[in-house]
This record gives structure tokens, sequence and C-alpha cells, in this order.
């Protein structure tokens, strides 16, 4: 299907589409199996000017463009879902920064971000709580800066600067960035998560943890934000899971092709074309959700909606098209040395992340309704 | 008339089972499904307390079960891990085409020893080009004087690291076609048997999948298993026998999916009251209880007809895709159900969806299963 991509965006996607071959594909396998973060994978991401869809010429980048990020976490995606999750948790921990920080905070750190000097991680979530109002991380003022308590989960990567979201007292939201040496930070559980091995994800723990003011993002309302960010991570996560599945799809065309059984390959069975044909209109259902999304939000489109139509059906769709796959595979597909199963894996994982299809159908529901 | 009733033993077979199923093994799965270790003592314990080789006939020195009983079983088994039970259950599979064709003589020769001792067998007939289609195999068995040679290579051999002896099914006339296939029973210490290493699968990780190599196996004519040419017929028939009760294994997988999901949602707030309160969970845990009694129904069907005697090929096939397509559903809802926290391995049901996959797979595939069903609805009706 042709989706009338400007040069920019053709630029961004052929860009990643030659990162993903010439740097990912040689490594994400062994990634996988260790459950290993590479954060040396990531910093070359940023030198092969990859975040530069994200920041404006003012930040060192090129442009502010949602539709060729999403491009570009597709295509990463084509070779390893884990990998492309990797390289958006560090863009993910920057994005408060990015819409938050005031112009100091962001020459502060953005353009790191976009030289691959630094890797940063958001941490956001909180165990048990899935409605970031409600987050219990606290922030307190002391006469030299603040102190942060609380506990985070589903924090990404090993960075050097992680962006807390926390609540003071009187119910004040905001983001802070911490650096990882800070005294009081620890990491204690490693997940041991079913996919996405490579974007390790941890529990963090902050014990009084002093921060200088400046850390504090006092751009805007982070309450504000909290939502924005959860959009914006809908819709990328979304575009990772048309890269899957689109990785799924054509791994189970060629293997059927080639496979034989009954004097012939199993792609000529009815059965077979049918289940691909089918994953196949999903998967381009998806991708046009996920750029008719992107393309709103480029033009400052606060899609709620819109993203998390596109979150649900793309991550439903892969679901179904990385299972397919396993099962064309049929006793190959089992078997971890095949890589359909690591995407059968990381397929679930993307589908809860950020809001899981119950939460999106409810949150599109009261839309319906008009609350 | 119609009676769903289990009679009083079966009742005490079943409370046996599950009992053993949730103080033995359940406890183990977690440790098993990570490590991939397989299971030998509890296998022992369950072979003790006579939980395997059910079907073995009394002449023999078994029980004699139905595969009613052998499918209750494997139902409480699979509920606390089919990882586990897959292991416990790969001897059926292996003993079902001697049970249906060998003679008394080699009935009494193979099984008996059985039920002396712990002793483990495999199933030997996929190979790496032949898996749907068996009669694709490349196995030969020639004959030398009054004994066979058997070459060949045969894939994704469940419990083959630990097996005593192997069914095997090969060509001893590839010309005939499946008339040429003969079955065989293979000791494992045999020279020119190499087995291959542990196969890294997605769930069942206990089971021992591996490849199996055969360089020249020389095995005595008694060995082979009814005529030769019967070979098709009789690893075609052991289905019959073990698709209900792997089809009940895969029921007790979604049961416990759907235990774990009741409980979870009862527990679990959003929006200050349990997640069972909305209807996106709780019909998605009503759909889970109506699949799995359908799915138990059709084991149960599939298991009486063959246990009165009759063919039950296509109850087998429909219990078989209809409980393994259930079992995939249910556990993946179960992780939807856990939401952001299903996808973490601290959790049980991560590992339920892992394992239920499989189940589409093994002893004939979903798509293999309808086609025979559609062929049997179709020859039927010319019948008629
Ligand atoms: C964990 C595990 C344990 C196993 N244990 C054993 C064992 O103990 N002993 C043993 O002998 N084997 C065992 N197997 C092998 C298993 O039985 C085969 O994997 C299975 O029969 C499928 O064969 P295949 O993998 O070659 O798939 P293929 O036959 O290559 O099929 C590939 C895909 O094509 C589809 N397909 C094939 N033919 C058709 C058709 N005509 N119409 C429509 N669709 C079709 C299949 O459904 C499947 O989706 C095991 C496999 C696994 C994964």
């Amino acid at each position: 299907m042709d989706y009338a991509l400007n040069e920019l965006q053709l630029k961004y996607k052929n860009l990643a589409a030659n990162f993903a071959k010439e740097q990912v594909k040689p490594v994400f396998a062994q990634l996988d199996k260790d459950q290993n973060y590479s954060g040396e994978l990531v910093r070359n991401f940023a030198k092969a000017g990859l975040y530069n869809a994200f920041t404006t010429e003012k930040f060192g980048g090129e442009a502010h463009s949602p539709f060729c990020l999403a491009l570009v976490f597709e295509e990463i995606a084509k070779v390893c879902g884990g990998a492309a999750f990797s390289f958006f948790a560090n863009l993910q921990g920057a994005i408060p920064i990015y819409a938050c920080g005031n112009d100091a905070q962001k020459q502060n750190f953005i353009p790191k971000l976009g030289r691959g000097e630094a890797i940063f991680a958001a941490a956001v979530y909180e165990p048990e709580i899935n409605n970031t109002d409600l987050i219990k991380t606290t922030f307190t003022r002391e006469n030299d800066g603040f102190v942060l308590n609380g506990t985070k989960t589903f924090v990404f990567g090993e960075a050097d600067f992680y962006t807390v979201f926390a609540t003071s007292s009187e119910g004040e939201q905001s983001f802070f960035v911490v650096e990882k040496s800070a005294k009081g930070l620890s990491f204690d559980v490693k997940d041991d998560k079913l996919g996405l091995k490579t974007a390790v994800s941890s529990r963090m723990k902050l014990e009084n943890v002093k921060v200088p003011f400046s850390a504090k993002l006092e751009g805007k309302d982070g309450r504000m934000f909290a939502k924005m960010f959860l959009i914006i991570s809908r819709l990328l996560v979304a575009s990772i899971s048309v890269g899957v599945s689109e990785n799924a799809q054509e791994l189970a065309i060629a293997y059927t092709k080639e496979r034989k059984q009954f004097g012939s390959p199993v792609f000529e069975k009815q059965a077979v074309q049918f289940m691909l044909a089918e994953n196949l209109g999903g998967m381009e259902a998806a991708r046009a959700l996920v750029y008719s999304a992107a393309r709103s939000m480029e033009n400052k489109i606060i899609g709620e909606t819109d993203s998390a139509i596109a979150k649900l059906i793309a991550c439903e769709v892969c679901a179904k098209t990385t299972t397919d796959a396993v099962q064309l595979f049929g006793g190959y597909g089992y078997m971890r040395d095949f890589p359909v199963e690591k995407h059968f894996r990381d397929a679930k994982t993307l589908q809860v992340l950020f809001g899981t299809s119950q939460f999106l159908k409810d949150l599109i529901g009261k839309q319906v309704a008009g609350k | 008339m119609i009676n769903l009733d289990l009679s009083e033993e079966q009742q005490q077979i079943q409370d046996l089972a599950r009992d053993f199923a949730q103080n033995e093994i359940l406890p183990k799965a977690a440790h098993h499904d990570r490590t991939g270790e397989y299971p030998l003592e509890i296998i022992k314990k369950a072979w003790e307390i006579g939980l395997t080789n059910v079907h073995i006939p009394e002449s023999c020195g078994g029980m004699g079960f139905g595969v009613l009983e052998d499918s209750i079983i494997s139902e409480e088994l699979g509920a606390a891990c089919t990882g586990i039970s897959t292991a416990i259950e790969a001897n059926s599979l292996a003993e079902a085409p001697i049970i249906v064709g060998a003679s008394e003589e080699q009935k009494k020769e193979f099984l008996a020893p059985m039920t002396e001792e712990c002793l483990l067998a495999s199933y030997c007939v996929t190979e790496p080009g032949a898996g749907s289609d068996v009669q694709g195999i490349k196995t030969t068995a020639t004959k030398v004087g009054n004994d066979y040679v058997i070459n060949g290579t045969k894939m994704w051999i469940t419990g083959a690291g630990y097996a005593n002896w192997f069914f095997v099914l090969a060509y001893t006339d590839k010309e005939k076609g499946f008339r040429g296939m003969t079955a065989f029973y293979v000791p494992t210490n045999l020279p020119g048997i190499s087995i291959g290493k542990k196969e890294q699968n997605m769930g069942q990780r206990a089971s021992d999948t591996r490849e199996v190599v055969f360089d020249n196996v020389v095995i005595p004519e008694k060995y082979r298993i009814a005529g030769e040419g019967k070979g098709w017929f009789l690893a075609m028939s052991a289905f019959d026998h073990t698709r209900p009760s792997v089809a009940a294994g895969a029921v007790g997988l979604a049961r416990s999916a759907m235990e774990h999901s009741i409980r979870y949602a009862l527990e679990r707030k959003a929006f200050g009251a349990p997640i069972a309160r909305y209807q996106a969970i709780s019909f998605m845990i009503a759909d889970m209880a109506k699949d799995i009694e359908a799915a138990r129904l059709l084991v149960y069907k599939a298991s009486y007809e063959i246990d009165k005697g009759r063919k039950n090929s296509k109850f087998a096939a429909m219990a078989k895709v209809f409980a393994a397509d259930a079992a995939m559903r249910i556990s993946t809802d179960a992780v939807q159900v856990f939401g952001g926290y299903g996808y973490s391995n601290e959790y049980p049901v991560e590992k339920l969806m892992r394992d239920a996959k499989v189940f589409q797979i093994y002893e004939g595939t979903s798509q293999i299963q309808r086609i025979i069903i559609s062929k049997e609805l179709f020859s039927r009706r010319n019948n008629d």
C-alpha cells in the first residue's frame, strides 16, 4: 500500500531500515536470549541520527515529527521488537524533558539524546497503579532542593538519567530528572518478562533521593503532560507492533512457501492462505491507523482516542499474526532458536504495556459515551 | 438415557490425581519451567502411586484403565503443569500402538516391565521433513536375515533423553506407500542410536524434546509390531487412544488459567472496585468457563466412544482441536486479565500461555484435526 510518504519521512524510514539491517540484525537474537540490554546499541542508534526526528534544529536535531518516529520504530521492529523498544524507552525518558523542561533544561539534556551521549528512561508507572493521577511517589521541598520517595515499575533500560514522575502533598505533579548515581536510588527487581527481553525493565526504589531545584521540569504542568506522554507512548508502541507483525508475517510467508507436506508447499492450502490473507489485511489496517494518528499528532492534534484505537488494533493484530506464525511454522515455531517464537512473546508484552486492550477499550468507550 | 456422573472408582482416581498434581507437581512447576529440568523424581512418584501406564492391560500386570480414566488423570495433572504432565504421559503414546497391535507375547515382553519398574518410552514418528505428512517420513527398516536395520532421523521426540525404548515408525517398502510402513519396538541402548541435545521449547519446557538418529541400528524381527505394512494403521490408531487425554490436559491447563483469573479478578481493584465487577473481565471469564465445560464434554464423549469399542477418530480430533484452541484462547485472555502484570514471569498465567501453544501443534496440528473431521464427514455422506 502507498502511504504517500514525503522526503523527510522516507529518509528516516530508510535510515532506520539500514540501521536495523546492519546493527540490530547481527546481535538481537543473542541479546534476547541472554536478556541483555545493550547501551552501546542504543548509543549507536542515536549516533546514526535516528533521534533527530524528535528534536528541532534548536536542540541539535532536524524536526519534531511523531510520524517519522513511528516509521523509525516500525522499521527497527521489523527486525527486533525488543531492540525497537529499548530505543523507544530512551526517547520516552527524554520526552518529558522536551515537553515540560524550560529552555535551559532542554539545552542541557536534549542534545545529549541526539548525540548518544546519555541514555534516558521514564519512571512513571508504579506497582498496582494504572492511573497516573493516583501515583504515590512524593516530592517535598527542602531548603536546598527536593526529596523524592517512592517505587516505580517498568523502568526500561539502563539509563544515565531517569525522569521521575512524582506528586507533592498538595497534589502538584511534576517530572524530575534524576541522575543514576543519585544517593538513595536503587533497582531491586529485574523483571523476568515474557517478551521484549533485550529492553530490560526493573523496579526502581527512591529512598530520600535528594535532587537540586534545577531537576524539576518547570516549563509545563506535569499532570497535563502525563496524559500526553501516554498518548505518544501508545502511538509508538503501536508502530512497533506493526513492525513485529510484518516481521512474523514475512517469515510465515517465506516458510510456508518452502515447507512441503503432502507433496506441495503448505502455502498452497487454502486454510494457510486465508490465515495469511486475514493477517495481511489486519496489518495494513493497523498501519493505516498508526499513520493516521501520527499525522494528526504531527498537526498538533492531541488524539487520545486515535492513539488508543491505533494501539488496540495494532496490538491485537500483532498478537494474532505472531500466534499464527508460530502455528504455521509447526514444531519449528515452538523452538527458541527460530525467531517466530520470540515475536510471539514480544507481541504479548507489547499488548499489555501502556494500556491493555481492556483499558484502551474502556478509554475509547468513554469517548464514545461522550464522558 | 445419558449419565455424566463419574463412577465411584473414577472419582477416586480423580481425587488421587488431583492430590498428587496439587501437592507434588504444582509447587515444582515454576522451577521446571525455568530450568527445563526433566521431572524424573515426579515421574517416579507418579509411577509409584499408579498414575502412569494406566491403560496397560491387566494381563500384563497393568490396571487396564479405559481412555476415560486416562483423561480424568490427564486433566488433573495438566491443571498443575502440562510440561510435567506431558513428560509423565509420553509413555502412553508409545505404548498405545503396542496395546492395539502387538501379540500377547510381545505385550508381555514390552509392557509388563513398565509395571514392575519405572521405565520410560517415547513415540518416534515425526522427522525434520515430515510432521503433518507422516507418510513423508524417510526412515527405513531393511530386512537382513532375521533382523531389521533401521536408518533415519526423528525429530522433536518427547522424553527421548530418558527413554528406555522407542516406538519407531519406518518404511519397510517405500513403493507401497503407507502400506509399506512398519512399526518397531526399539530399546534405546542399542548401538547406532544417538540422541540430540535438548531443544529449548517455548513452553512445556520440562518435557525433554530431542532429535534421535538411527544409524544402522540392528533389531531382531521379534521387535516388529504386527506385520509388515501395519505401521501406519498402528501409529494413527494410537492417536484415537491418546488424543482425548491430550485434549484433557489442555482442559486442565485452561481450568488453571481460569482459576487464576477468577482469583486475581476478585483481588485486583481498579477505579475502586474489584475488576471482577467489570463486564470486560467477567464476560471474558464466563467465556472461559463455557469453553472449558464444552471441551471437557467432548473429551468425555471421545473417550466414551472408544471405551465402548467404537471408532472415535472424529470425536478424538474434535476434542483435541476444540480443547487446544480453547486452552490457547483462555490462557491468552488470562494474560489480559492480569493486565500490566500478566506479562511478567512472576505470574503463572504467562507460562500457561506458552505451554498452551503446543497443544495446537503436537499429536496433529489444529489444521490436521480439521482435515480428519471433514474427511470423515464427507465420506460418511457418500455411504448414507
Ligand atoms: C514440544 C513438541 C513435542 C513433540 N513430541 C513429539 C513426539 O513425542 N513424537 C513425535 O513423533 N512427534 C512429536 N512432535 C512433533 C509434532 O507432532 C509435529 O510438530 C506436528 O505433527 C506438526 O508437524 P510439523 O511441525 O512438521 O509442521 P508441518 O507439518 O510442517 O506444518 C506446518 C504448518 O502447516 C499446516 N499444514 C500442514 N499440512 C496442512 C494441510 N494439509 N492443510 C492445512 N494446513 C496444513 C500445519 O497445521 C502447520 O500449521 C512434537 C512437537 C513439539 C513441538
